[in-house]
């Protein structure tokens, strides 16, 4: 969806860049939303005023709120999928492999 | 944040801790609560409070709370060989998920993790559901384990994280629109923050 997304506005979308994070990678202010995530994510107290607010000044208060929330959400999907072993479709294997990354053995299916 | 926002994530608070404080299929809310408890020290690297959970229901919400990428279907198979059925692993599984939610989105939006509230008397209701199997996951699921089917083991399970995540993300009928832009967040905007919560938790899926 990230792709379709990035292509439905005739848009680049640099995938590795997402796994090296400080860069732009063909998404609107990509920047501020790494460092806006990473502080969030990893709830780091010292990051996150500054990276809130850059974001804000970006994309705006309610935008910032809103990829908050959803950086919160993946806080649970991560969690449920790596527990119940649900496996990654081969059809995500040629974007992981933009990303540089590998699917580990045990989450790789022969599902498409 | 705006005030329709403030009210939208506090109502879900409610919700769902209401819900971590009753019983439910598995657990008893005293238990959920603990989990909760042991799950928000796991994350914020704090020590794990006296609890009342067993070995492996301890264990798991530990390693499910902090690292979870390092969970493997034999460590499952060993809690079950504890005596911690399979069914109630997934119905832990979403309590924390949903604890970790909350509490991250609590975080970025400026207020204090919601207070666990008192636990509500009562048994669990033990009930499963026919018909669910093991398809390319490590848990019984109705259909192959994606996330729509990933609490289908467990009745009720599959709406809560579905609640969480259509007031945090997106509602589920909104998945397949690549246009969708909500609060100003366009969908790649979002998608990319999915995938960098994704990349930093170490989870491929």
């Amino acid at each position: 969806m990230l792709r379709a997304s990035v292509n439905h506005h005739n848009s680049d979308i640099q995938p590795d860049r997402i796994v090296g994070g400080a860069e732009e990678c063909g998404i609107e202010h990509a920047k501020e939303i790494f460092a806006l995530t990473d502080a969030v994510v990893l709830r780091d107290t010292a990051e996150y005023p500054d990276a809130r607010i850059r974001a804000e000044l970006r994309v705006g208060r309610d935008a910032t709120d809103r990829l908050v929330m959803v950086a919160a959400n993946f806080q649970q999907m991560n969690r449920m999928m790596d527990a119940i072993g649900g496996r990654v479709p081969t059809s995500v294997e040629p974007l992981a492999a933009e990303m540089g990354l590998t699917i580990p053995n045990h989450l790789a299916s022969t599902t498409a | 944040m705006t005030t329709s926002l403030i009210a939208e994530f506090e109502a879900l608070c409610a919700r769902q801790f209401d819900d971590i404080a009753r019983a439910s299929v598995w657990w008893t809310g005293e238990e959920k609560l603990a989990m909760a408890a042991v799950a928000r020290a796991a994350m914020t690297g704090r020590a794990i409070p006296e609890t009342s959970l067993g070995e492996a229901p301890l264990e798991a919400t530990g390693r499910v709370a902090a690292e979870a990428s390092s969970l493997r279907k034999a460590d499952i198979e060993r809690w079950e060989a504890e005596g911690m059925r399979v069914e109630a692993y997934v119905e832990l599984v979403g309590v924390v998920g949903r604890l970790a939610a909350l509490d991250t989105a609590a975080f970025g939006l400026g207020f204090d993790p919601t207070p666990l509230p008192t636990p509500v008397a009562g048994a669990p209701l033990e009930a499963t559901v026919p018909g669910v199997d093991y398809v390319d996951g490590w848990v019984p699921t109705a259909g192959i384990a994606f996330p729509p089917t990933a609490y289908t083991a467990v009745p009720g399970a599959t709406e809560l994280w579905i609640d969480v995540s259509s007031v945090l993300y997106m509602p589920l009928e909104e998945m397949g629109d690549p246009t969708f832009v909500r609060d100003g967040a366009t969908r790649a905007q979002i998608e990319l923050v999915a995938a960098r919560t994704s990349y930093l938790n170490d989870c491929f899926y």
